[in-house]
């Protein structure tokens, strides 16, 4: 579970996120909209915990800064930055020595390679690699350290569609196996299938929060509602 | 711990096999190598041979000590508003976010900064020959002198960072921290400029006197490190020890500060690092980013003038504004300061030929500054290459506002110059125009190169072509000048003939290149 509760952040006299609470559910896949400059970049770093805040955020309970919260987090940045001097096995390696995982890392490592059909690439630098396998090797060190909680950051953009499938197969599959999955993305209609929460972020603020359960919520359009102007 | 210390070892390793499959990459390590050591030769050649007059070695003692200042209150200001980073993009995004103690990641950051700083330092080995020539001081010192550099750039990271900590959210802090630098600068500044206005004999000895002084070590960290390496060439060794032990437990300090609650200074690095990335990501990709952290102060908007090509010169002349407080960049400030410098400590030595060896030694750094400018990064974007209009028309107006900062820029040296030698009107007035041809030269030459090799990949090869091309279109304006010099005396001839040979070739070489705007150089 990934909790935020009264996450305050302001950089200087712009607040850029105002008394923010939200939840993301284990089990459940929770998409955090809004439009550019909502603060939606600056909740996710709070939540990972690069970030000042005032407020509290949990991952399962635990403080998001502290060790234990790390061990269970995953992070997709939104944009793709690799060791240049790393092969991409060798940042599958980093991350395990990293979270001290345990042998079987080895096997999920393959896995995840042939999933994002990076097998044959697994020693290549990363600098050769295009930016949308940038992006994928980005994705595969979150999902290695097999994550209580995820966050990711526009996870879509820039993947080749075998990658969209797999990774929303993937977030299906985090979620069914109790992890909180909170994406954040612009890409209303790829998630259209594929959420169980929804948080609608405008200028620094939830502006609605809505559950797949009640009835004939059209993400989109309650996105555009919001967003411009129209009913809350 | 042990992860970055896998992330370190692997990096090493595979870097080093990388250098062995590219074989260009290869070579150009071997001849780097091979140059310092080159250097080292001729400069003990040289240095034993009289060409170069010795001179007081607290001349050095002073530049070391004004060196190490300069570099640790540029970044320091720098920490007000920025900050500064160790890390890289990567580092946040893989490693902030591990379960590994921060104060560990930060001992990784330092250790890497650690291996940049001497890196960057190694760069004073090019500089033997006339350090050992007019001070005679051997190749291991003056690598004591590098480790010292290295220790001020580190030190001077860590300042930054730390102020940055101290500073951020806090308006007031900052404004208390900027006047403190301030104040902290006068001081120094008055500790040098007084004696040397007050006291007795030549400006020079008095300047060299007081920067090299006691009082000067004493300055924090720079001042500290400035004794410990000048103990290594000849000051009392108890002062350095001294010096280089405080150094240390203050970067000691510094890193307690920073480390205090764990994770808090992750988000001190997070702005510098995320600028520094945007700026490298847009090098990778062909384009010059006008990536710089801090707020740019809007006072009035609109362009106002220009219409149709003419609209890219007072959109850069806009930019320019915004983009720096002073009249001119801290780059060109820097290089015309260090020419002026280096021409007060030669003239005595060079006589007449003073003033030449300050114009080369300028039209060397001007060589440096010219390879970046607005007008470079305007061919990054498309919409040069969609304006309507002549494609020559295009490339002037792309090009002029940079031909307006380089006429200022020739306008200040030449006025330093001035007061720096003494120097008859008409070579002065020769002196400027000289100045600005060489510039409008570079600019020429930035243009035959990109039509020449197109959007090349290789910035590597670009700059390599560039320099080469630099070097073939100066040539015979200088050579010209300098037979004309050797009959006929006075230099303002001799400049009057190098800038009308560099004005003409760089004119034709536009013209023929007018068509460079004909098809995007975008990468």
């Amino acid at each position: 579970m990934i909790e935020a509760a009264g996450v305050t952040k302001k950089y200087g006299k712009l607040t850029a996120n105002d008394n923010i609470s939200m939840t993301a559910h284990p089990g459940r896949i929770t998409v955090l909209l809004g439009p550019n400059g909502a603060g939606k970049s600056t909740l996710i770093k709070s939540i990972v915990g690069l970030l000042r805040f005032e407020g509290k955020i949990l991952i399962n309970g635990v403080e998001n800064k502290s060790i234990e919260a790390k061990k269970q987090l995953g992070y997709v940045p939104e944009m793709p930055a690799v060791y240049d001097l790393l092969t991409v096995y060798e940042h599958l390696e980093f991350i395990a020595r990293a979270y001290e995982l345990d042998g079987s890392w080895k096997e999920d490592a393959q896995t995840l390679l042939e999933r994002f059909e990076l097998s044959d690439k697994r020693d290549k630098l990363a600098k050769e690699l295009s930016k949308g396998m940038q992006q994928k090797l980005s994705i595969a060190c979150a999902l290695i350290i097999k994550p209580k909680a995820v966050v990711l950051d526009e996870p879509l953009v820039g993947l080749d569609p075998h990658a969209i499938k797999e990774l929303k197969l993937m977030m299906k599959e985090l979620a069914d196996s109790g992890a909180a999955v909170l994406v954040s993305t612009h890409m209303i209609d790829s998630m259209e299938d594929n959420w169980d929460s929804a948080y609608i972020m405008v200028k620094g603020k939830i502006a609605a929060s809505v559950e797949r359960e009640d009835d004939g919520h059209d993400l989109e359009k309650l996105f555009f509602d919001i967003t411009e102007g129209a009913v809350g | 711990m042990k992860a970055a210390a896998y992330l370190i070892a692997r990096s090493i390793k595979n870097g080093f096999l990388e250098t062995l499959k590219k074989p260009a990459k290869l070579i150009a390590y071997i001849v780097l190598i091979a140059l310092m050591g080159f250097v080292i030769f001729s400069g003990e050649v040289s240095g034993d041979s009289g060409v170069y007059s010795k001179r007081d070695i607290k001349e050095l003692y002073a530049l070391i000590s004004l060196l190490y200042t300069l570099i640790l209150l540029t970044d320091c200001f720098k920490g007000v508003e920025s900050g500064a980073s160790f890390f890289r993009m990567s580092d946040v995004n893989l490693l902030f976010t591990a379960p590994i103690r921060p104060l560990n990641i930060l001992i990784y950051g330092l250790i890497r900064q650690m291996g940049t700083s001497i890196m960057i330092g190694m760069v004073l080995i090019f500089q033997y020959a006339w350090i050992h020539g007019m001070y005679g001081i051997s190749a291991f010192e003056l690598f004591i002198v590098v480790l010292g550099y290295a220790l001020a750039f580190f030190s001077a990271q860590l300042c930054s960072i730390a102020i940055y900590s101290f500073c951020a959210g806090n308006d007031a802090r900052k404004i208390r921290v900027k006047r403190g630098l301030t104040a902290f600068t006068a001081v120094y500044a008055a500790v040098i400029i007084i004696p040397a206005i007050t006291g007795g004999g030549s400006v020079i000895e008095m300047v060299a006197k007081a920067a090299g002084s006691p009082l000067i070590h004493l300055f924090p960290i720079s001042g500290w490190i400035a004794a410990g390496v000048s103990s290594a060439i000849g000051a009392p060794l108890w002062a350095g020890t001294l010096g280089i032990a405080a150094a240390c437990a203050a970067c000691v300090l510094l890193i307690r500060f920073l480390s205090r609650n764990d994770a808090d200074y992750y988000e001190d690095v997070l702005q510098a690092t995320e600028v520094g990335f945007l700026a490298l990501e847009a090098q990778k990709s062909g384009g010059l980013r006008e990536a710089q952290a801090g707020r740019t102060k809007v006072k009035s908007t609109g362009i106002q003038k220009g219409r149709g090509a003419w609209v890219f010169l007072y959109k850069h002349m806009l930019e320019g504004r915004r983009a720096r407080k002073l009249l001119l960049e801290p780059s060109q400030l820097i290089f015309i300061g260090t020419t002026i410098i280096f021409t007060l400590i030669v003239k005595d030595s060079l006589g007449d030929m003073a003033l030449l060896a300050a114009f080369f030694m300028g039209t060397y750094m001007q060589l440096f500054s010219s390879a970046a400018g607005r007008w470079l990064k305007e061919l990054q974007r498309p919409y040069i290459y969609l304006t309507p209009a002549p494609a020559f028309i295009k490339l002037i107006a792309v090009c002029l506002e940079n031909a307006m900062n380089i006429c200022v820029e020739a306008s200040v040296f030449t006025v330093l110059a001035g007061i720096a030698i003494t120097i008859d009107p008409l070579s002065l007035i020769a002196l400027f125009f000289a100045r600005v041809s060489f510039g409008i030269l570079f600019m020429a030459g930035n243009v035959l190169s990109m039509r020449v090799l197109g959007s090349l990949s290789s910035k590597g090869l670009l700059l390599t072509v560039y320099f080469l091309v630099m070097i073939m279109l100066a040539l015979p304006g200088i050579v010209t000048g300098v037979m004309i010099s050797l009959s006929i005396a006075g230099f303002a001839l001799q400049f009057a003939v190098m800038a009308l040979w560099n004005i003409l070739i760089s004119l034709a070489i536009m013209f023929l290149c007018r068509n460079l705007l004909d098809f995007a150089q975008l990468t």
